[in-house]
């Protein structure tokens, strides 16, 4: 019973991650994720109280449920924005019609995900653009003293590239 | 029962303890690099787990082999999650770069924000820096000219797999 409680609840989050990623919606992916996990579970419990299946039978199931949906997070979030993956890709790619230069990979790569991450920021109201020049917002604002809180909560003095810190 | 239950508590506080060593680490040892210092509480984490697992195995005998595989699972889970939270603070570009921008008070060009993003540093160094990773794994190697080329047989299949999820996801790259 264990066993078949897991794949419903692995299943069927898998399928509802899938459809809603699918379907188009302007729906934070975390958010995806959490809906699926919650709805998933929910199922689970359901069908463990209708077939009368011990909690002790349904707790593994559970766990199975959430390690696998923070394991598909992890897949989705490295192949929805790892900028080491688009560097791979690019390689694997063009390698096989062009040389690939460090030059070539910041232009090709590097520059593309600054502009693509600028216009997130912009999107989300986070940072304005005036003329050539941007500024942060008061939302902004907001954000980045959360981000600097959680930092210094941590002890964590500064942030950016992997191999200065 | 009552075990099973302290069993899947103790999992679960195992999860939360890693977050608040993550924390204390930071104030007893400063000078530990970002890296080091998940890497550190993440083993000494599933140490801590593979010692409660066998005082559990030896003392609770109503402990069975899909609680122990389920409460690994989770806990596997728990410190990949972790990592995230952790690679997201110390290293997220998007959150990065809001807020090296927050530090002006006034607009500023697209060159002077990365500049201050990745303390002086140029876009070539970035790209370095992000290639370093996957030099280290071996996917991607440097030819004496300075030519990139795919490391191993292992990042085609990456590559491939890559490609594969993407048209799963229906993520569109501009670039493929």
């Amino acid at each position: 019973m264990i066993t078949v409680l897991s794949l419903f609840s692995v299943v069927t989050s898998l399928v509802v991650t899938i459809m809603l990623l699918r379907s188009g919606l302007h729906l934070q992916p975390i958010l995806i994720f959490v809906v699926s996990c919650f709805l998933s579970s929910i199922l689970t419990i359901c069908l463990s109280f209708s077939s009368l299946v011990s909690i002790f039978d349904m707790l593994p199931s559970l766990c199975f449920n959430v390690a696998f949906n923070i394991f598909h997070l992890f897949v989705f979030s490295s192949v929805y924005k790892s900028i080491s993956l688009k560097m791979l890709q690019y390689i694997c790619l063009t390698s096989q019609h062009d040389y690939v230069t460090v030059n070539s990979l910041s232009s090709g790569v590097t520059l593309k995900e600054f502009s693509e991450r600028t216009d997130v920021l912009i999107n989300m109201e986070l940072i304005t653009k005036h003329f050539d020049a941007y500024i942060v917002t008061k939302k902004g604002l907001l954000v980045a003293n959360t981000i600097k809180t959680i930092q210094s909560i941590f002890n964590i003095k500064r942030i950016g590239l992997y191999g200065k810190f | 029962m009552s075990e099973l239950i302290y069993f899947y508590s103790f999992t679960l506080v195992l999860a939360l303890t890693i977050i608040l060593c993550l924390l204390l680490l930071g104030y007893i040892n400063p000078c530990i690099t970002l890296q080091n210092r998940y890497m550190f509480v993440s083993i000494a984490g599933l140490i801590g787990w593979v010692f409660f697992v066998y005082y559990s195995i030896s003392h609770f005998y109503t402990i069975r082999l899909v609680d122990i595989i389920s409460t690994t699972m989770f806990l596997l889970a728990s410190i990949l999650a972790i990592g995230v939270f952790w690679s997201l603070i110390c290293w997220g570009f998007t959150t990065s770069l809001l807020v090296a921008l927050s530090c002006f008070h006034y607009p500023i060009s697209a060159d002077l924000w990365y500049s201050s993003y990745s303390s002086g540093s140029t876009i070539t160094d970035f790209t370095n820096d992000r290639l370093s990773i996957l030099i280290r794994l071996g996917l991607v190697a440097r030819s004496s000219d300075d030519i990139l080329i795919p490391g191993s047989i292992f990042a085609k299949v990456l590559s491939f797999t890559y490609r594969s999820l993407l048209r799963i996801y229906r993520i569109n790259q501009s670039f493929i």
